[in-house]
């Protein structure tokens, strides 16, 4: 495991282009970043800027175009999608904006569902990682439900439940707060920063300044750069004139 | 035993969610099995438990009384396996015999070769020589249901029955003799391929003891070749004989089975027209039912495989929850099947109409369809793009 303070993620030269009949879009140029194990990173930019598709990168639910990408020391840009797949479940915890939890399973079975993929995780394992990651939440009292009886901020505590079960190296949050009203996007927020404070590594997609914040340190991007705060202000403020 | 039951549990959530669709599943599939049953139990009947002779297109009957050089063998009989025969009375000296209750057998008059000529398996004992005749003891053969009807856990030979025969031309005077059994052959069936082989006797024709006058005897032959190029020389041979000897009929022991079964044959057809329908709406309509499934869930399994579900995951979970419907559908199939057997009964055969075995093939069968059936969407759910999950809608 990587030390506090050394980067999780190390991501250099990264560009990623997407081809839609004859038409190129560089949704990512060149993008350098670097997450350290424990850092708070929160990930902004206009609509359209690259956040999400730098963000499926990190997850791993895509693969850039072209630059290098290590995660936890070790490259991870050019594997198979099997390999991908067993890193995401071990690596990486998601937490989706639409919460994405599955209608037809109870709160239990839905946190459990990455686990079930762990070929040598046996069932009481299991159970003990579901128990602690619903209790971490606060929903461990409504194991039984299902999602459709649960409000959007008790599903999305539940999805973050499902991202901790498995003691992921790092959570991805893709607008968590986008589905919520602002209560329960304070929420959400807070139990962010509490799991962070438990030494958690977060880094996290949001449009909302306010939300932003909350993060240790903000990421800005615009039209696949990374690029300073006040270079963001004056870039927002060109396209507004 | 935790994921069967937790199987049970996602089918039965699976039924209450969206029971239309399993509704579809489960009732061609009971269509199928319904409709398989009976056409397995008839194909079972007339395919895999024919006359029990190799090469019976190779087999002549010949309505005469003579014998043939140039062929492998040649035997006369009164009887016609799979046609008609005679019956005959049975007294046996082992046991009170009841005037009332006479055991009834069919009997077939016999040259010594008939065995040879049918291909008949002889178990036990020997076939008839043609030394058998009026100077020596007599003799008689059973096949294996009359041996286990009989005498049970015992060995037959050297037992002893009179024999009465009833058939045309007999002569009623005097009391049948005893005679020995020397062998024990294969059952045949005697009255038709769709009705069961029955006790049955053979009698040597040279130890007639009736004088019945045997006015309607049949030639069988056995050809080496083309059995229609023999039906010239057939002629002539008998012909030669006896010039103004009446030759009804020369055809194949093949298409004498086949006339028993012309009605059977119909439903058959019939039978098996439906069934493949019912098969193929079986799969069309589990088929149907998996892919909206699997259409409607392109987000879920985003997710599963964003969380790190491999593409093997998503194809066994969806082949899963195909075959659980499958599986309730044959059930319900099954049982529907058994209500109607008593209906169907009259057109199966050689099985009872609830054979084990043709369920489980029928079930298998089905099974392996709505398993090709599943495969198709759960393919194509295995190549749902894990960035759907990104996406919101």
């Amino acid at each position: 495991m990587t030390e506090a303070g050394q980067p999780l993620i190390q991501i250099q030269e990264m560009t990623k282009v997407f081809y839609t009949d004859e038409i190129e879009t560089h949704a990512l140029s060149g993008v350098h970043l670097s997450i350290a194990k424990g850092e708070y990173v929160a990930m902004s930019g206009p609509s359209g800027c690259g956040k999400s598709t730098l963000l499926s990168i990190i997850g791993l639910l895509d693969t850039p175009t072209a630059g290098s990408y290590s995660l936890n020391g070790k490259s991870v840009e050019n594997l198979d999608f099997a390999e991908r797949s067993r890193i995401r479940n071990q690596e990486i915890g998601f937490i989706f904006q639409s919460f994405n939890l599955i209608g037809d399973l109870t709160v239990y079975e839905n946190v459990e569902l990455p686990l079930t993929y762990r070929q040598r995780m046996v069932a009481p394992e299991r159970k003990k990682r579901v128990m602690e990651a619903l209790e971490r939440v606060g929903m461990a009292h409504r194991v039984r439900h299902y999602p459709s009886q649960l409000s959007g901020g008790q599903q999305q505590r539940v999805a973050v439940a499902r991202a901790l079960g498995g003691k992921p190296s790092i959570l991805l949050a893709d607008e968590p707060t986008g589905n919520l009203d602002s209560r329960n996007g304070e929420a959400v927020m807070e139990l962010l920063q509490n799991l962070h404070r438990e030494g958690a590594t977060i880094c996290m997609v949001t449009h909302d300044p306010r939300f932003a914040k909350h993060a240790q340190r903000e990421v800005h991007l615009f039209d696949g750069k990374v690029v300073a705060e006040e270079e963001l202000k004056k870039l927002m403020a060109d396209v507004h004139a | 035993m935790s994921g069967l039951t937790q199987d049970l549990r996602y089918a039965l959530r699976q039924l209450r969610k969206s029971p239309g669709f399993a509704t579809v599943a489960i009732l061609t599939l009971a269509l199928g099995i319904g409709a398989n049953a009976a056409i397995f139990s008839v194909i079972q009947g007339v395919l895999l438990r024919p006359l029990p002779f190799h090469d019976p297109d190779h087999l002549f009957a010949v309505e005469s009384v003579s014998s043939l050089p140039g062929v492998r063998a040649a035997a006369v009989s009164d009887c016609v396996p799979a046609n008609w025969t005679p019956t005959a009375n049975l007294t046996f000296d082992d046991r009170p015999n009841d005037p009332l209750k006479v055991p009834i057998t069919d009997a077939c008059w016999i040259s010594s070769e008939f065995f040879r000529a049918t291909g008949t398996a002889l178990f036990r004992g020997r076939a008839f020589s043609p030394h058998d005749d009026e100077t020596t003891a007599a003799v008689v053969i059973v096949n294996r249901a009359l041996a286990e009807a009989y005498w049970p856990g015992q060995d037959p030979i050297g037992k002893r029955i009179a024999v009465n025969y009833v058939g045309p031309g007999r002569d009623r005077t005097g009391a049948p003799r005893f005679r020995g059994v020397v062998g024990v052959v294969a059952n045949v069936k005697q009255r038709a391929l769709d009705v069961a082989a029955e006790p049955a006797l053979y009698l040597p024709f040279l130890q007639d003891a009736t004088h019945h006058v045997f006015a309607g005897m049949h030639l069988f032959v056995r050809s080496a070749a083309d059995p229609l190029s023999l039906a010239g020389s057939l002629r002539a041979r008998v012909h030669a004989v006896k010039s103004d000897q009446p030759i009804n009929e020369i055809s194949t022991m093949d298409s004498i089975t086949l006339q028993t079964l012309a009605t059977r044959r119909l439903s058959l057809v019939l039978m098996g027209a439906f069934a493949t329908l019912a098969l193929v709406l079986s799969a069309l309509g589990l088929y149907g039912a998996v892919a909206y499934s699997v259409s409607q869930r392109t987000r879920e399994f985003g997710v599963r495989i964003a969380l790190g579900g491999r593409r093997q995951d998503v194809l066994i979970l969806v082949m899963k929850e195909g075959l659980r419907q499958a599986l309730a559908g044959i059930i319900a199939g099954a049982i529907l099947a058994l209500a109607a057997a008593r209906a169907m009964a009259g057109l199966l055969f050689g099985i009872t109409s609830t054979d084990p075995l043709t369920f489980a093939g029928v079930a298998f069968l089905l099974l392996a369809t709505a398993a090709m059936a599943c495969y198709i969407p759960a393919r194509r759910a295995t190549r749902v793009d894990p960035m759907v999950a990104l996406r919101y809608e």
